[in-house]
């Protein structure tokens, strides 16, 4: 009995983050903020992967951080918004 | 201009996402309106972006920072002294009447305050100008593509137009609109940095002045002779002829942009989403101006800055912002710079489209086409039309390749019906005795008096193909004249006109004009402060960088 309680509860639980998600994907903010979080994190990591001993190109890094900090920002205004 | 894996990644990950928001979108859209006027429930930041970025396509972007380096800082009178005041002038005294008249569009407003003929000439006519525009920004892209890539021309234009199509036949407006105001941040956060570097390496704002000339570090001084300011523009151009007429008519009566505000939940969205889109467009010229200029400072202290010039001795200015990328950018960013671009390309494309599709549908199909069909019927529409709009655009763009001199005709035709625009939206929301036949009659003759402006003034080897009865110092010049000219045209025939002929009854004019609408569902008091208050940011930096 438990163990079907377990697997009720633990597919109601996958239903309501598959809803959630579903729902955060109309949500514009949720787009945004997971664009530019992609893009900050790929520009940091070709910093640290092919362009970090050449100095005039750590407009990469400083780019990259400000992208991923937008993005988060627009991430978490989407998650903390009721709708 | 060298792309590597990470630049093509960045690029491939934009247009992911693009198609990906239709994708999403997809089942949101069950009727006509859905797909046409996103059922008007949008909220109000993204309208607000929308309306701006709708704006900010390629012709903005690179095109303004082309008059950057050309006219200085001058060119900033398009945002502080003519989309500023009209945006807020469009959300305090015009949007109650498009909002509240409940017409799905500009032309319809036309019908329900004129009559049919005036809202078909409209409607033709923007159409037209919708899918022309639409196809010249795919030809510019493709081009800049083959110029600073190496990419194959019919490669550029098939494959941006099958994502733009893709997006806007899945999601509709809506699906173009998500994408613009992606497409805002992608264009803002992309130049942003470019403009940080290059202000770094010019010096900055004390090497700009160094190795700027004075004459394109003003707003306002030199605007009393036009010989002394580098636009060649006098007070009355620039006042009457740009800020009145021409951005007063664009901002406030180009459907394009008025339809981003219509789609708002409420009246009180609609109304603030230009005042609100005003507070980004006031900055803008940081970001679409300023690259114009730092190339100007660069270009003294540098080699490699050079602008490059064609075999008649001209200067490509259009080319400002791929030098300043190719330069500046190192791999990686450059990504995120050349999808700025695509953005940009692409966000002008959509946004022409969405606005032809929905004319179309509502103001000539439906309304000449077939009556009182099913709201699936004009989902299928909507959805054909989005296709033809995408193919007409791509032949266009052909046809720019092979007949450069037909594409300049066509922009000067379409720029003599737009000047007298404003001036029947003016009248006829204003004074409640315009009529229909008044309005109809102001619009051509404004449109033929442009046309015989033309014809009788020059500037730079232009115009004057009647005969040559005056000069301009510049072509930006003959154009802010000839627009006030058509404007003060359209208005004294519309009045005559009006004066001789039978104006609708009172009460079919209930929400259509100011005086027969009630003040209370005119404005509020939030949105006509924040107006002020834009307008007041608007005049301190006017008088800032006087």
């Amino acid at each position: 009995m438990a163990r079907y309680i377990g697997t009720d509860s633990n597919n109601s639980f996958k239903l309501n983050l598959f809803l959630i998600i579903m729902t955060k994907l109309l949500d514009l903010r949720f787009l945004i903020g997971l664009f530019f979080l992609l893009i900050g994190l790929m520009l940091i990591i070709y910093f640290l992967v092919e362009s970090r001993q050449i100095t005039s190109e750590k407009i990469n890094l400083w780019s990259g951080l400000f992208f991923s900090g937008f993005g988060l920002t627009m991430l978490l205004l989407s998650l903390i918004s009721r709708k | 201009m060298t792309l590597l894996g990470i630049d093509y990644l960045i690029i491939a990950i934009y247009f992911l996402f693009v198609i990906g928001i239709g994708f999403l979108l997809k089942k949101q859209i069950k009727t006509g309106n859905d797909f046409l006027m996103s059922n008007r429930s949008i909220p109000l930041w993204i309208t607000s972006l929308a309306f701006i970025s709708a704006n900010l396509g390629a012709q903005e972007v690179l095109g303004m920072a082309a008059n950057g380096a050309k006219y200085g800082l001058y060119t900033v009178h398009f945002y502080w002294l003519g989309a500023a005041l009209a945006m807020i002038f469009l959300g305090i005294y015009m949007m109650p009447f498009y909002y509240g008249s409940k017409a799905r569009s500009v032309p319809e407003y036309l019908k329900l305050r004129f009559d049919e003929k005036t809202r078909t000439f409209n409607a033709i006519t923007f159409a037209a100008m919708t899918v022309f525009s639409s196809g010249v920004s795919l030809y510019a892209l493709a081009m800049l593509m083959e110029l600073i890539l190496g990419w194959d021309f019919n490669l550029s234009i098939w494959m941006a137009a099958g994502v733009v199509l893709i997006y806007t036949f899945l999601g509709g407006l809506t699906s173009a609109v998500y994408n613009e105001v992606l497409q805002f941040f992608l264009i803002v956060l992309g130049i942003a940095p470019l403009v940080y570097i290059g202000l770094q390496k010019a010096g900055g704002w004390e090497g700009i002045v160094q190795h700027v000339a004075d004459a394109k570090l003003h707003v306002w001084k030199g605007l009393g002779d036009p010989s002394q300011n580098p636009m060649g523009v006098d007070y009355v151009g620039m006042i009457f002829g740009l800020a009145f007429v021409l951005a007063f008519g664009y901002w406030c009566t180009d459907f394009l942009v008025v339809q981003r505000a219509m789609i708002s939940r409420n009246l009180d969205d609609a109304q603030r989403t230009p005042i609100i889109a005003a507070i980004p467009k006031i900055l803008m010229p940081a970001i679409v101006i300023m690259p114009g200029i730092i190339i100007l400072a660069l270009q003294k202290q540098f080699a490699g800055f050079e602008l490059p010039v064609s075999e008649q001795g001209d200067t490509n200015y259009n080319m400002v912002l791929p030098v300043l990328l190719q330069q500046l950018y190192p791999n990686g960013i450059l990504g995120v710079g050349i999808t700025a671009l695509v953005a940009s390309f692409m966000s002008g494309m959509a946004g022409n489209v969405t606005a032809f599709n929905t004319v179309w549908t509502f103001d000539i199909y439906q309304s000449h086409i077939k009556k009182n069909a099913s709201e699936k019927h004009y989902l299928y529409v909507g959805k054909f039309t989005t296709i033809i709009g995408i193919l007409i655009s791509i032949a266009t763009a052909y046809i720019a390749k092979g007949f450069n001199s037909i594409m300049d005709l066509l922009q000067l035709v379409f720029s003599f019906v737009n000047a007298p625009l404003f001036a029947t939206f003016f009248l006829g929301m204003f004074w409640k005795r315009t009529t229909g036949d008044g309005a109809f009659w102001g619009l051509v003759s404004g449109t033929t008096v442009a046309a015989i402006t033309h014809g009788l003034t020059g500037a730079e080897g232009k115009g004057a193909w009647i005969m040559n009865v005056h000069q301009f110092y510049s072509g930006t010049s003959q154009a802010f004249n000839i627009a006030w000219i058509s404007f003060v045209a359209c208005f004294v025939i519309t009045i005559v006109t009006s004066l001789f002929t039978q104006p609708k009854p009172d009460d079919e004019l209930k929400g259509l004009v100011y005086s027969l609408t009630p003040r209370e569902s005119r404005v509020t008091n939030t949105t006509l402060w924040l107006g002020i208050s834009v307008l007041i940011v608007t005049i301190l930096l006017n008088l800032i960088f006087f």
